[in-house]
This record gives C-alpha cells, sequence and structure tokens, in this order.
C-alpha cells in the first residue's frame, strides 16, 4: 500500500496533470483581487487558444442554456459573469479528461450537475450556493477521473477488490490511501475553489460526515445516486453506491418525478449536443 | 410526442404544443403542421427546441419501456430497503408515464 505522502508527491510530480488546472489555478487568483479589470482576465484566458475555442462552444450549448451567441470570452465574462467563465474553463478539462478514460464518466458527471440543479432549486438552496452546488455535482468525481487517468495499476487493482465484494471508497483506500472523494477535495483545494465545494465532494458518499454545508452535502449525494438510479453510473460502482436515507428525510417535500422529468429534458439536450459534435467534427473539442 | 433541437426540425412535422419564444411570446399553436417559414420565424426568434407529433427521429440513446423497465429492475436487484424500493417506484411510475406520451 502506498502512502498518502507518496499519493501526494506522485500527483504533484505529475508532469501529465494537464494544463487546465493551472489556467484555472490562475483563475481562481484573479477572480478574488479585486484589484485586476475583467479585460485582463479576458486576455489571460485567451492566451490559451484551445481552452477558449472550448469555452466558446460550451457557452454556447445547451448545458448552459444561454440564449444569446457569445462569440468573444470578453462576451462571456461580461453577459455571463466571471463565475460562469470559471465554470466554464473547468468544465472543458472535465469534459476533456472523462472522454479519455471513459465517456460513462462524463454522462454520470454531467447527469448530477443537472440533477443537483434541480434539486437545489427545489428545496429552495439559494445563490451563490446553487452554482456552487452544480460545479460540484459536475467535478464530484474529479478524483476517480485522475485515478483512471494517471494511476491506471492502482485502478485496476481497485477494480479487482470491489469485484472481491469490497466497498468502492474502502477498496481505494487500501491501494490509494485515500478515496477518490478525498482526492478530488485536494486537488480542488489546491486549485483554489471555494470551501463549500471542497466539502461537499469530499463528503459525496458520506454527507453524514460533513460537518459544515451539511445539507448541500446530503443535496450531492442524493443527486448522485438518483442518476446513479436511472442508469448513468460511474464506473467504479456496478450496481448502486451506498444510500444514506437522512438524505431523503432532510428533504421531505421533494417532488421526484418532477425532478426526473426537468432531468430528462435537460439531459436530452445534452445529449443532443453531444451528438452534434460527433456529426460536425470541425467543432471538436479535444 | 418528440422534442428536438431545431434543426431536426422538417416542414410537414405538427407541432404537439405551442411554440413560443424566449419572452413567452406564442411563435406556433398546437396541432400546426409546419412549412419552411414556420422554421425560418423559428430560427428569427431563437427557438432552440420543438415538441412535435408522433415520433419522426430515431435517436442512438432511445430504449423501448421493456428495456428501461428490465435495466431498472437490474440496477436495483437484491434490494430490500423500502426507501430505496419506494424510489424504484417512482422511477418505474415515471417510466411509463414518459411512454404513454410517446
Amino acid at each position: 500500500m502506498e502512502s498518502k505522502k507518496s499519493i501526494k508527491s506522485r500527483l504533484q510530480k505529475l508532469e501529465g496533470l494537464p494544463p487546465v488546472p493551472k489556467v484555472v489555478k490562475k483563475l481562481n487568483e484573479l477572480i478574488q483581487r479585486e484589484d485586476v479589470p475583467l479585460q485582463k482576465i479576458a486576455e489571460f484566458i485567451e492566451k490559451d487558444q484551445a481552452l477558449t475555442l472550448k469555452l466558446l462552444r460550451l457557452a454556447n450549448s445547451p448545458l448552459y442554456g444561454f440564449y444569446k451567441k457569445i462569440t468573444t470570452v470578453k462576451d462571456a465574462i461580461f453577459l455571463l459573469g466571471i463565475e460562469t467563465v470559471r465554470l466554464l474553463v473547468i468544465t472543458s478539462f472535465m469534459m476533456s479528461l472523462c472522454q479519455e478514460v471513459d465517456n460513462l464518466l462524463w454522462e454520470h458527471c454531467v447527469g448530477v450537475f443537472i440533477c443537483v440543479k434541480s434539486l437545489a432549486e427545489q428545496v429552495a438552496i439559494k445563490e451563490p450556493f446553487v452554482h456552487a452546488l452544480a460545479t460540484a455535482g459536475l467535478l464530484h468525481d474529479i478524483g476517480l477521473g485522475i485515478i483512471m487517468l494517471h494511476f491506471k495499476d492502482c485502478y485496476q487493482k481497485i477494480k479487482s477488490l470491489i469485484k472481491k465484494g469490497i466497498n468502492p471508497c474502502e477498496a481505494e483506500r487500501e491501494v490509494l490511501g485515500m478515496s477518490h472523494t478525498e482526492l478530488g477535495a485536494l486537488l480542488l483545494k489546491d486549485w483554489g475553489f471555494p470551501e463549500i465545494l471542497v466539502e461537499v465532494i469530499k463528503g459525496h458518499h458520506s454527507p453524514e460526515k460533513v460537518k459544515k454545508f451539511k445539507k448541500e452535502a446530503f443535496l450531492l449525494h442524493l443527486a448522485d445516486f438518483l442518476v446513479h438510479a436511472r442508469g448513468y453510473p460511474e464506473p467504479l460502482f456496478s450496481g448502486l453506491p451506498p444510500f444514506e436515507k437522512k438524505a431523503l428525510e432532510y428533504f421531505k417535500k421533494l417532488d421526484l418525478k418532477k425532478i426526473l422529468a426537468e432531468f430528462e429534458k435537460r439531459f436530452d439536450e445534452f445529449r443532443f449536443f453531444l451528438l452534434e459534435l460527433e456529426e460536425k467534427p470541425s467543432l471538436t473539442l479535444s | 410526442m418528440q422534442r428536438l433541437p431545431l434543426s431536426y426540425i422538417k416542414p410537414g412535422m405538427k407541432t404537439f404544443e405551442e411554440v413560443v419564444d424566449q419572452n413567452g411570446r406564442v411563435l406556433c399553436g398546437k396541432g400546426i403542421e409546419l412549412t419552411e417559414e414556420h422554421i425560418k420565424k423559428f430560427q428569427e426568434f431563437g427557438v432552440n427546441f420543438v415538441t412535435v407529433e408522433g415520433h419522426p427521429v430515431k435517436l442512438p440513446w432511445e430504449k423501448t419501456l421493456e428495456e428501461e423497465l428490465q435495466e431498472l429492475e437490474k440496477r436495483f436487484e437484491g434490494i430490500q430497503d423500502e426507501t430505496l424500493l419506494e424510489i424504484k417506484k417512482v422511477m418505474e411510475e415515471f417510466l411509463k408515464e414518459k411512454y404513454k406520451n410517446e
């Protein structure tokens, strides 16, 4: 078994850790500093042409439901806001990462993004937490993506332990010293994401243990479970992931059928978008 | 009925419900056979999706109700917990309603 420390050092040395997180890290810094004009932030993003292209493609996708045509990064920042642009940057990274390892993971993450957003709206969570939860939905399995891509040997061992009947998060801990939830939280903290994201992602399979942002962690846990139950699993769980029933007691008035209908509609829009990408290779994101 | 992106909409398809723009303005009524002019108008007013009668387009991700229900059974195989079975029941009802309209 490798210790947490050695995994951390492996992570830090990773040459393969893609450049987008660096952009995100810098972006997080720039956003926090109030003396940086938005124009400067736009210029910073535009330096990366591939990222700019992806970002604009996603900004005009149905995933976010904006209706005006967005053609420049500056437009995106002024029309959609810097928070959304940050979300677009991280989406483009997550999309490339997931598609490189397993399309199932991408479907799952987008599913949780859509589902947790509807859930948050239905239980009247206020901004900026809805936005934070949606981002968390998209990124919640980033640790798993990193394991699948950069720790392939470990991932195979984890899979064989799961086949023997060991709980997936436990299997990850046994092989890597930490689960994908902990790894994801570690990365996001390092990249400068807000505390709420770090906490709920860390607790998405164990919301009981989350101290701050417990309600939000339960929502993410519920969204993750529902998306599994609807048939869009992350590759780690062959059946359903463990479910803490308190998540439902927490939100008594939830109308699950309404959530499912909204989910289906938005998920179909997303699939049309992906189909369009496949049919028009000139627009391909990767 | 089928909800399709505007690029899939062809003249001759019939609207299943009203077509409205982003501001909620009605651009076309229900049960209308669409023409080139309608489609042009939808483009001008920024309509992204239109719901039409029947099922004119076969999409790669579509499943039959039987397949959906079978897969749902499989995912919940061995589950005894009442809360989880309740969620399964809601999903089953949702799927049946969804396919009833198609």
